[in-house]
């Protein structure tokens, strides 16, 4: 990955002029895209293997909406970071298409997703990471806002959802409650603990197979 | 034609620096990856 971005900088140097500063900018940027564009393409690919393209594709489009306001534990890897990416939504997925639940306990679900959301957010939003810290006090401010805006106008849509009894939207419910909590776990302390014990646990995976290889 | 290339290499270029700006002014990446922001992305902020 690290040479094919360095390829594509190389290509980038010699039609323009492209000083220090850019090319580190370039570098970020071209990372962010092709982890966002990888993740998406295995996370649907799977999911149409699955036959849940739809549900799959509001999961994540409902976490990652949340995630860049909100922030949330970050993985050490890109691989790692696809692969549980993958595993987390298409299994949030499977739960939305194949168990039953009532339309009430949806809403029950919702409800107490909503709590938990506010909580997690007014306590912990915006989470940040060593590799972006959010130091400046307006802007932490700004983006916990803009949390609790987006939490709001879902659960405004969930309580009309409910009040005009339209049973078609359970499915969509559901699935944004599920991303709503997982995202929200991904704020606290324990989130950070968790994504920490399974970077440990690959990189461990890892070390196994190189001390195999070396053998 | 080679005009047409180098246009399309400078658009691209200024989609990924508008990607990597925006992201350095939210809270995270969307995805569970978050590569480390270069200093100079966090002076321009």
């Amino acid at each position: 990955m690290e040479r094919l971005i360095q390829k594509i900088i190389k290509t980038y140097k010699k039609h323009d002029q492209i000083d220090q500063s850019q090319e580190a900018i370039l570098e970020y940027g071209i990372y962010l895209i092709f982890s966002t564009i990888l993740g998406a393409i295995c996370t649907l690919g799977v999911s149409i293997l699955l036959g849940i393209f739809s549900i799959v594709a509001m999961i994540l489009l409902t976490m990652s909406i949340l995630r860049y306001v909100s922030g949330g534990a970050h993985f050490i890897k890109m691989g790692h970071c696809i692969f549980m990416t993958v595993v987390i939504t298409n299994t949030m997925g499977l739960v939305v298409q194949y168990i039953p639940i009532s339309f009430g306990g949806i809403f029950t679900l919702s409800l107490f997703c909503f709590i938990f959301a506010l909580r997690n957010i007014l306590r912990y939003a915006p989470a940040d990471t060593p590799q972006k810290p959010i130091d400046n006090k307006h802007h932490r401010k700004k983006l916990r806002q803009q949390s609790l805006v987006l939490i709001c106008i879902w659960f405004i849509g969930v309580i009309l959802s409910f009040v005009n009894d339209w049973k078609t939207t359970s499915k969509v419910l559901l699935a944004t409650t599920l991303a709503i909590a997982w995202q929200c776990f991904t704020l606290t302390p324990k989130g950070y603990q968790f994504y920490a014990q399974i970077d440990t646990f690959f990189e461990k995976i890892k070390g196994k197979k190189q001390k195999k290889e070396a053998l | 034609m080679k005009k047409i290339g180098v246009k399309l290499l400078q658009l691209s270029m200024l989609i990924i620096t508008f990607f990597a700006v925006s992201t350095a002014a939210s809270a995270s990446s969307i995805m569970g990856y978050q590569p480390k922001m270069p200093v100079e992305l966090q002076k321009k902020l």
